[in-house]
């Protein structure tokens, strides 16, 4: 259950045996279905969740009743929203499962115990911080300034692995496009390829 | 959003009384017992009282409480170490409640589950008495369960205020 977060945080600071055991009685495991919901907007972000196992994401849904999907997350990530987790403030995002999940949530008190208990851990956590805060600046950059091809271009460098796990319609919307320009796109470029 | 609890030892009277409150205050329920067949004249019990309520049976405890957000434990204390067992891992961070007749069983669930923030439930009458170190823990469970309809008495254990019937 733990092997893959052993693995995550071992890239990045290093622990003892004894640490990291240590470590692991702060996470809370979690299994949460496909389909099923890990937040939902209007709660507060309880959880920081890393992905063991599965497919999430998280998204707003606008007054026209339109998805618009901030976030994918699948093994070796995070996912949750940041501003209500820090913040204690209710959350605009929901977080669902694409496939059965299998997660470790940590809430703010464990975090800030956990970085108490071993110190190491505000390095970690400052690397995670620093990693999540340079690829949000990325994203609205892209948001701005690149066309869609560019957008759908860099999603598939950067996520290579997700592509083939979540639904056309969904990336679409991650986007910022509608399924049919995003048919369009990849017609387009399969013709260049 | 609404609370995952799952019941273990869903026929056991306890788990019967407990799985309904917890249905009433609008939590989604996980029901696994022993033999899974038992659990299904609670489920239909469930349904009868309110045909939205959100539950199941699992056939395997420990995936029942890895998906759960809280644990009610009402299977008798003698498959203590069996439930543990199976519990142990995914119960980390996780309010465990068990249902218990004396305060050295309560000791005995709690030194078991050391990463869990443990209650533990005595039938008082026609409701419980819940007991933990854990102020945040009671208070969760003492909320749903009186959304529930259920009869609750927190208690802490250094307060001295147990009740009669966890005394040995």
């Amino acid at each position: 259950m733990f092997d893959l977060l052993r693995k995550h945080i071992l890239k990045r600071i290093d622990l003892t045996k004894a640490e990291f055991q240590q470590c692991t009685t702060y996470f809370i495991p979690k299994r949460v279905r496909k389909h099923r919901y890990l937040l939902e907007s209007g709660d507060v972000s309880r959880y920081a969740a890393f992905v063991v196992k599965g497919c999430l994401r998280s998204y707003t849904i606008d007054q026209a009743g339109e998805e618009h999907i901030a976030q994918f997350a699948i093994e070796d990530w995070w996912i949750g929203d940041p501003y209500s987790y820090f913040e204690n403030q209710p959350s605009v995002y929901s977080i669902d499962a694409f496939e059965d999940s299998e997660l470790l949530l940590l809430d703010r008190a464990s975090m800030e115990k956990l970085c108490l208990a071993i110190p190491k851990f505000e390095r970690f956590f400052r690397l995670l911080l620093q990693a999540n805060f340079i690829a949000s600046q990325r994203r609205i950059m892209q948001s701005l300034s690149a066309t869609a091809e560019e957008r759908y271009l860099q999603f598939l460098k950067n996520y290579p692995a997700i592509f083939s796990r979540v639904p056309q319609k969904q990336i679409a919307s991650y986007l910022g496009i509608t399924p049919q320009s995003l048919s369009r796109i990849r017609r387009h470029l399969s013709k260049h390829a | 959003m609404k609370q995952t609890v799952a019941i273990i030892g869903a026929d056991e009277p306890d788990g019967r009384i407990l799985a309904l409150a917890f249905a009433n205050a609008g939590c989604r329920i996980l029901l696994s017992d022993k033999v899974p067949q038992r659990a299904h004249a609670l489920l239909s019990e469930l349904r009868r009282a309110n045909a939205q309520t959100d539950a199941e049976i699992l056939d395997c405890a420990r995936t029942s409480c890895w998906e759960a957000d809280i644990i009610i434990v009402a299977s008798p204390f003698a498959s203590r170490d069996e439930v543990i067992a199976k519990i142990r891992e995914v119960s980390t961070g996780k309010i465990v409640a068990a249902v218990v007749s004396s305060s050295s069983a309560a000791r005995q669930y709690a030194r078991s589950l050391p990463h869990s923030r443990f209650v533990s439930l005595a039938s008082a009458g026609a409701g419980y008495v819940l007991t933990g170190d854990d102020d945040e823990a009671l208070d969760a469970l003492r909320r749903l369960l009186e959304a529930g309809g259920a009869d609750v008495v927190p208690s802490r254990p250094s307060a001295g205020r147990q009740h009669s019937s966890l005394n040995q």
